[in-house]
């Protein structure tokens, strides 16, 4: 695995105020990687940094071996997608792709033959002759992604790629961006505030926070082993005890103990993350609580109880054993389950 | 009258102060007989000797000039004002200054620019007028560009930036482009404006360049004519034609 971005200690403060605060990153070639934070975690600061809108206060974006981070946007090999498409509305959807080629003075044969060969790899091939204001969502999507992968940039940056289109679509656009990063062998750099979508798509995610970097894994790994609460509580759904551990047991801050007889070492804070699977529903449970809410989701139900303990406790129930707000009642999870996570 | 109410007599009385004085110079132009409101036969002759007027065809030719020049002066000035009051300023003092001339009393501005042209011993002519018209043209130009670029994604020109046009590129392949439904809108507004504007005309013009409404005006001095009534009639119709083409061409781009 080559490196081929190095993301070098970069902040950058608007205001005083630092929206990247001493970002360390290094992205792999033809990876799929993803930055997921809420909003205000300065991960659309960072893309625009990438792609040269935002002028940096300290660090260096090394891109293939140079240093791009005085390099003006129009001259780096790296095409950004925009969260609003940002199509040219006074051209045809042939125009808009062939612009980035026709700035590079190619000629008009291949100009052509790349724009078209394109747009029918995107599922657009009868559509060049059209006005972007007659497509649909999904179809602008697809215009814009063909526009900024057309000049084979190094990297292609995409700004929440799918927070505009309905539900259906989105899906089928999530398997399309994951084959076509395959097909142009291209590394994508995704921004989103939606784990799902990070999920499901990159290879890797770096997970931001207020300007850093709190945690860069697999999808699998920020699941399973998440580096610190703020993972821990924004990927996945998860219930977070915090207290002590001493032996075998959990002590919360209120004084309830809980069953916890993960290796740590006594006597220091942690928190514990149990995911809903990990807790069961069962007559013999020995914590006991009241149902405050139940989510649906076909298969299996999400269930939030009220159990002492500090926090709601969250768990998945089958289908065929649905509690009802209000109901009472009683839960269990064995000592080794869960993640000890602790504060970074 | 149930659709119009109770107030159908005033909405009557309105169209009918707006209108009638419009119809009767309309009618007028085409009566026969020289001595007004007396209709002796339909004619045509005011027309074809309005065409033979000198005096006439020489304002019509210096408003043209005048008309013309400002408005390209003032849509390449105020868009580029509108440019950089909205993108570049966050100052609403800044935008106001901008603007104002649209709204300063064209009375106020006369004085001011003949002294100012006197002060620095300017020669009074076409060119004075032409800069003069261009003030309040280019602040009329700025509102509907600004209003325009408000409703722009600013995206739009980061993403011609990003796929590796230069900025002077992006300007005339995208940010142009974007404008032009106001552009059109303000060009013509800037031509209607300039070419029948007196007041700052009559401060700042020298007496060897008279434009058409200064001809009229020293026409009428002396009673209205038949004459009059056509060359009224004409520019009502100019006029009228303008405000239809921009409002068709600002529909047309706006659907584009």
């Amino acid at each position: 695995m080559t490196v081929l971005l190095d993301i070098h200690n970069v902040s950058k403060a608007f205001d005083q105020l630092a929206a990247l605060d001493n970002v360390s990153l290094q992205i792999h070639t033809n990876e799929f990687f993803a930055i997921l934070g809420p909003s205000g975690s300065g991960k659309t600061t960072l893309l625009r940094a990438l792609a040269g809108f935002e002028s940096l206060d300290s660090g260096q974006i090394v891109l293939d071996g140079q240093d791009v981070a005085d390099v003006p946007p129009n001259e780096r090999p790296v095409n950004l997608m925009f969260q609003s498409y940002a199509l040219f509305p006074h051209m045809t959807v042939f125009d808009n792709v062939a612009y980035g080629l026709r700035r590079e003075k190619r000629p008009q044969g291949e100009i052509a033959e790349r724009v078209t060969s394109l747009l029918a790899t995107v599922g657009l091939g009868d559509m060049a002759t059209r006005r972007t204001h007659q497509l649909s969502g999904g179809q602008k999507q697809r215009v814009a992604l063909a526009r900024a992968i057309v000049k084979r940039p190094k990297i292609l940056l995409l700004d929440e790629p799918l927070s505009a289109l309905d539900r259906k679509v989105r899906e089928d656009m999530q398997l399309e961006l994951k084959r076509l990063q395959h097909e142009v062998g291209i590394t994508f750099v995704v921004v989103t505030h939606d784990q799902e979508e990070a999920m499901s798509m990159a290879d890797r995610i770096a997970v931001m926070d207020q300007g850093r970097v709190e945690q860069v894994a697999t999808p699998v790994e920020l699941y399973k082993n998440p580096g610190n609460p703020f993972v821990a509580n924004f990927i996945g759904t998860s219930t977070l005890l915090r207290g002590h551990l001493s032996s075998g047991r959990l002590h919360l801050t209120n004084g309830v103990k809980v069953p916890c007889s993960l290796p740590s070492e006594d006597g220091a804070e942690i928190w514990l993350m149990l995911r809903p699977e990990d807790i069961s529903q069962t007559p013999a449970g020995a914590i006991t609580g009241t149902v405050i809410s139940t989510n649906f989701y076909g298969p299996n139900c999400l269930v939030v109880a009220e159990c002492g303990l500090e926090i709601p406790v969250k768990y998945l129930v089958g289908n065929s054993e649905v509690p009802r707000v209000g109901d009472a009642t009683k839960i269990s999870w064995a000592g080794d389950t869960g993640v000890v996570v602790r504060a970074s | 009258m149930t659709g119009v109410g109770k107030l159908g007599w005033v909405l009557a009385a309105v169209c009918f102060f707006l209108y009638a004085p419009i119809a009767i110079v309309i009618v007028m132009s085409f009566n026969a007989s020289k001595i007004p409101f007396q209709w002796t036969g339909f004619s045509t002759k005011w027309y074809s000797e309005l065409f033979a007027n000198a005096s006439v065809l020489e304002g019509l030719r210096n408003s043209l000039i005048v008309g013309v020049s400002t408005m390209i002066l003032s849509v390449v000035l105020g868009v580029l004002l509108a440019i950089g009051i909205t993108r570049h300023s966050t100052s609403s003092a800044v935008q106001a200054l901008a603007l104002a001339p649209a709204i300063i009393p064209d009375l106020a501005l006369a004085i001011g620019l003949l002294a100012l042209f006197s002060a620095i011993s300017f020669p009074l002519g076409l060119t004075t007028v032409i800069l003069s018209h261009t003030i309040f043209c280019m602040a009329f130009v700025a509102a509907i560009a600004r209003g325009r670029i408000l409703q722009i994604d600013p995206a739009l020109e980061e993403a011609a930036l990003d796929l590796g046009d230069t900025p002077r590129g992006v300007f005339f392949r995208v940010t142009v482009p974007s404008l032009m439904p106001a552009i059109i809108a303000g060009a013509l507004l800037a031509f209607t404006l300039s070419f029948d504007e007196f007041v700052i005309t009559f401060f700042t013009n020298g007496p060897s360049t008279p434009t058409l409404p200064i001809v009229i005006y020293s026409m009428v001095r002396f009673g209205v004519t038949p004459e009059i009534n056509a060359l009224a009639s004409l520019v009502l119709l100019f006029s009228v034609a303008i405000v239809l083409i921009s409002q068709r061409s600002v529909k047309l781009s706006q659907s584009i």
